[in-house]
């Protein structure tokens, strides 16, 4: 097996290397799966080695490319897969978040966590250069679902079309993205990559009953293309808070969200990333109340849409890499040092609604984590997942402390479920 | 002019979700609920605009409630009713 890059699988190498060069461990996402009951670490083991796309999947690793020809997913000689086991409470526990994840090795690992309350977590882990959270959700599914024929893809490319009417619509997305991200943007943290700032994870979780709430108010907002303005809107203005709280002078925020590419209900591909993102900039003004910051979201979403931005972008990044890994990352970041966004956030798959059960255990709770690249070292990814939306918080110290974050927390938990702005 | 019918724009946002939004494997009907199809925010505004740019058919604020969105037959409904 052998497959180009996409377009946007460059750009995540391209992150890489800088990480790399800095010896920090780049761009890992996971996704944890708690069941009621002890799952049997062989048994597990059995199950991954005996599909062969998953031991495909756990045996790809990337292979660099050259002047004529783009990097590309190569597939070794098929390896056993090793699980290891844990004990740990913690939802990712210390022996799992220190383990490197080297795309030119291995991309793909999975853990099993056994808790003391009796109950287990599966946790699989990846290096987000080989998949994004909808192929990780879709191999989960496939693997451990109702055993149905889902037509599963594990790849599939596209020969992306290389013309002037694309290349044109790929310099309009370049100035596009440009103009929107140019400074000054506001940015909790410092805006060098760091080293030496401790990472935490935490999550928000709204039951059925606050669900329900959550989604009212979101309406009542005018968030009436889906809940996803209302979101982006509260967390932003919780960012404000507590730039307020500094008494930090509050410029734009520029968020880019990333959006999956993947026709809704296929299965896969798997390998390789389909995103494109919708780029959002607002004024301190545009989010003084939610109504009038759902209005701007809603305004700038359909705008792009209209433009077929998300469409452009995909077109930048199929031309940007036949790049040199170096002239790519500066077009990217520009000598002013654009392209910062002012936090992450994302609208993580749900978790999927066939897989209920895991080796005839139920499953209780799931948690799809993305990448928390630093900077900007704050990342906001809401899920739905067993009836609940979880809304988990990634951050590193060095962008907000323990306290800030605390406040934060109860702000956004409220502007969430009244739809009220907090005082 | 050309007169609507919700035969016609029914038979438009089936061909346009079939095309555009969903996979190839999935059955869609004029009854499916295509919130469980996976249509979401994004492709709400993709099929607020297909009928703005097919049917000159603006729909309004209020309109733009859950229930509308619920089948292709909900959102024709509410569509001609803008007419």
């Amino acid at each position: 097996m052998r497959a180009p890059f996409t377009g946007f699988d460059a750009f995540l190498l391209a992150l890489e290397k800088q990480y790399q060069q800095r010896g920090a461990i780049g761009n890992v996402c996971r996704y944890v799966i708690d069941v009621s009951g002890k799952i049997d670490k062989d048994e597990l083991e059995n199950l991954l080695n005996s599909r062969d796309w998953a031991v495909t999947l756990f045996n790809t690793s990337y292979q660099k490319g050259n002047i004529f020809r783009i990097p590309c997913w190569v597939q070794k000689n098929p390896t056993f897969i090793r699980i290891t086991q844990h004990y740990s409470d913690d939802l990712i526990p210390e022996s799992i978040s220190e383990l490197e994840l080297n795309p030119a090795i291995t991309c793909v690992r999975m853990d099993l966590v056994q808790r003391t309350d009796g109950s287990s977590s599966i946790i699989l882990s990846w290096n987000h250069m080989i998949m994004d959270g909808f192929g990780a959700a879709s191999f989960l599914n496939e693997l451990f679902g109702d055993g149905m024929e889902k037509n599963l893809k594990l790849i599939s490319y596209e020969k992306p079309n290389y013309s002037l009417k694309s290349f044109v619509k790929s310099v309009k997305a370049k100035y596009f993205i440009d103009y929107s991200s140019r400074r000054p943007v506001s940015i909790l943290g410092p805006r060098k990559i760091n080293l030496n700032s401790g990472q935490y994870i935490e999550v928000l979780t709204f039951n059925p009953k606050q669900k329900e709430q959550i989604h009212k108010a979101a309406l009542a907002c005018g968030s009436y293309y889906g809940t996803s303005a209302f979101y982006l809107t509260c967390a932003a203005r919780a960012v404000k808070s507590v730039l307020v709280k500094r008494k930090s002078k509050i410029a734009n925020f520029w968020v880019p969200v990333p959006r999956d590419n993947r026709k809704k209900g296929a299965y896969g591909p798997i390998i390789g990333n389909r995103l494109s993102f919708i780029f959002y900039r607002f004024k301190k003004t545009d989010i003084a109340t939610i109504r009038s910051g759902i209005k701007e979201i809603n305004r700038q979403m359909k705008y792009q849409i209209k433009i077929k931005m998300p469409d452009a972008y995909n077109h930048l990044m199929n031309f940007m890499k036949w790049m040199p890994l170096s002239i790519y990352y500066f077009l990217l970041k520009r000598r002013s040092g654009n392209s910062i966004s002012s936090f992450l956030f994302t609208l993580a798959p749900d978790h999927p609604r066939d897989l209920q059960s895991l080796l005839g255990k139920k499953v209780s709770n799931a948690f799809n984590l993305p990448a928390n690249a630093n900077p900007p070292g704050l990342t906001f990814a809401f899920m739905n997942a067993c009836g609940k939306i979880h809304l988990m918080v990634l951050y590193y110290e060095n962008t907000i402390s323990k306290k800030e974050f605390a406040s934060m927390a109860l702000h956004l938990e409220h502007e969430l479920i009244t739809g009220h702005e907090a005082s | 002019m050309k007169i609507l019918t919700e035969e016609k724009v029914a038979e438009g946002l089936l061909k346009f979700i079939k095309s555009e939004v969903v996979d190839k494997s999935i059955e869609l009907t004029y009854q499916s609920n295509l919130k469980e199809v996976g249509v979401d925010s994004v492709a709400v505004i993709e099929l607020v605009l297909f009928l703005e740019r097919e049917f000159s058919i603006c729909l309004k604020e209020k309109d733009m409630v859950p229930e509308n969105f619920t089948s292709i037959a909900s959102l024709t409904k509410c569509a001609l009713s803008e007419k």
